[in-house]
């Protein structure tokens, strides 16, 4: 996965204690950490796609023409 | 007949056989349950063996035949569940300790469907934690391994389905496909397996993984064994707001082995991901198969397939955190640890990527469904390699790194994004290892999908090649 940008680990520790995180175990956090890094790669290359003409949606049908 | 001989009869033989009061229900699931003694130290494919329940089951189902109330096809056939599956009284882990002393109290739809047409509920099978990944390992329960050869992947998350029904313990299971979790396995383990289209099978009672992605869909060693399955496991339920009222067709009357002026087409984008060879070998000998049987065979272009992992993965995560969200706070520890911590990133998804990801993902389908029209399938491998070793840390094609989980779900999650039917049939073998050949069809299209892999099974014979163990 490319790797998306950066917030430093005292924010992402921050925002973890906030989701109810326990922050607590540090070599786990610093795993979580790596992956979340990765993982914004991922969420910065879905904010790139041109979805201009996509019609939003708030149901997921298959079949829709 | 001999036992080894009725482990591995199809399900449309047994059936036949049944129905004319030439086999007794019991004298099969009895030979079931010695395959499953004979080989389950071996392959791990059940969490919760089949044990008395299946043969009080095969007991009636004898009773009632023999008193003229036949059900239909699968009236007295073995039928295992994938551990997801609610089975009234029965224990439901979802591969996971969590979960270790759930008992369902009510079955799904799935299985009172089954039910219904008189199947043998036949166990509860093994499947990566959680249906949370595509390898079939599972440290709490064991891994599930292959019985092409032990030491090897049986593919998840629907691992031990795939490894019972092509071990010839049962002739059917049940298994759930948010990434590929019916195609991944079913390609390892060198069976069938369809995903229908999302909303033909009702999730009810099914533990949900991602439930805008989840597929219950069945598993066989034939695609008319899946025909048959899917036929009672299809259909509108209320209980499912996103079941379709579309009419279920007739899906064994469709297996007219004729594919006659069909158009396939084949994404030239599956050839620029990593793919051995040899197994792209495999998958081009099988399209000259499809040409020589009547259908044309065109190149075709699917930009939007590129972006699979950006959509797919923001869906998967938010959703799976968000049905987790209370037990991973309060007992995240337990958890595999490669599902933990998928589970707390997905802690960190915004809204607004949530629903951009659903965006992109109307924007995949309209591609998708644009191709169709062209095209009546989409074929390619159902996986790049065969099954890897369990030891395996990463998977390679040509020595390069290619992440397992990437590469395990590079051909299958786009038919989750779209909700697609898609189907996983043998098409070869790579060093004794079965290689997948994956038919994707239009939406509610299950039938020409079906038929398609029906007809490859009767033009060719890997599907009824059978493994050592």
């Amino acid at each position: 996965m490319p790797e998306g940008p950066k917030i430093s680990k005292h924010d992402f520790l921050k925002l973890a204690a906030l989701n109810g995180l326990d922050t607590s175990d540090g070599e786990h956090m610093d795993e979580v950490y790596k992956h979340y890094t990765e993982f914004m790669g991922v969420i910065e290359q879905l904010r790139k796609l041109d979805l201009g003409d996509v019609e939003p949606s708030n149901i997921f049908s298959p079949a829709r023409e | 007949m001999s036992v080894s001989e009725l482990h591995y009869l199809s399900v449309g033989k047994l059936s036949e056989l049944i129905s004319t009061k030439k086999l007794s229900p019991v004298e099969l699931t009895e030979a079931c349950l010695h395959r499953v003694e004979a080989t389950e130290s071996r392959l791990n494919s059940f969490i919760t063996p089949p044990g008395d329940e299946a043969l009080a089951a095969a007991r009636k189902a004898e009773k009632e035949i023999t008193k003229g109330e036949y059900k239909g096809p699968l009236h007295g056939i073995p039928f295992a569940q994938k551990d997801l599956f609610h089975v009234e009284g029965m224990r439901n882990t979802c591969g996971s300790k969590i979960l270790d002393r759930f008992v369902a109290d009510r079955d799904s739809t799935v299985v009172s469907r089954l039910k219904n047409a008189g199947a043998i509920i036949f166990g509860k099978t093994n499947l990566h934690q959680f249906a949370f990944g595509p390898t079939g390992l599972n440290a709490d329960y064991g891994h599930m391994h292959n019985p092409w050869d032990v030491g090897r992947l049986a593919g998840g998350s629907s691992g031990g389905s795939g490894s019972a029904v092509a071990s010839g313990q049962c002739p059917l299971a049940t298994g759930t496909d948010t990434g590929g979790s019916v195609r991944i396995p079913a390609s390892l383990c060198g069976i069938s397996g369809i995903k229908p289209t999302y909303g033909r099978v009702s999730r009810y009672g099914v533990e949900p993984l991602a439930w805008t992605l989840d597929h219950p869909g069945p598993m066989a060693r034939t695609v008319e064994d899946c025909a048959i399955a899917l036929q009672s496991m299809a259909g509108y339920d209320p209980k499912d707001p996103a079941t379709s009222k579309q009419e279920v067709p007739d899906y064994r009357e469709s297996l007219t082995g004729k594919v006659k002026g069909l158009r396939i087409g084949v994404p030239e984008e599956y050839w620029q991901s990593p793919v051995d060879p040899r197994v792209r070998a495999s998958v081009e000998e099988a399209l000259g198969v499809f040409k020589k049987i009547g259908a044309t065979v065109k190149k075709v272009s699917w930009p939007m397939y590129k972006h699979s992992a950006t959509i797919s993965t923001p869906l998967i995560y938010a959703e799976a955190t968000a049905y987790h969200r209370d037990q991973l706070l309060k007992r995240g520890r337990e958890y595999d640890p490669s599902i933990r911590w998928r589970l707390e990133v997905g802690l960190f998804i915004t809204a607004e990527d949530y629903l951009t990801a659903l965006r992109a993902r109307e924007a995949y389908n309209q591609e998708t469904l644009g191709l169709l029209k062209d095209v009546d399938l989409l074929v390619g491998p159902t996986e790049p390699v065969v099954a890897p070793l369990i030891e395996a840390t990463d998977l390679r094609v040509n020595g390069v790194p290619i992440g397992a989980i990437g590469a395990l779900t590079q051909y299958t999650r786009p038919f989750n994004i779209t909700g697609f039917p898609a189907l996983s049939v043998p098409c070869g073998f790579v060093e004794g290892l079965p290689v997948g050949l994956q038919l994707a069809g239009r939406p509610f299209d299950e039938a020409t999908v079906l038929n398609t892999g029906y007809s490859y099974q009767q033009a060719t014979d890997w599907h009824e090649r059978r493994p050592p163990i």
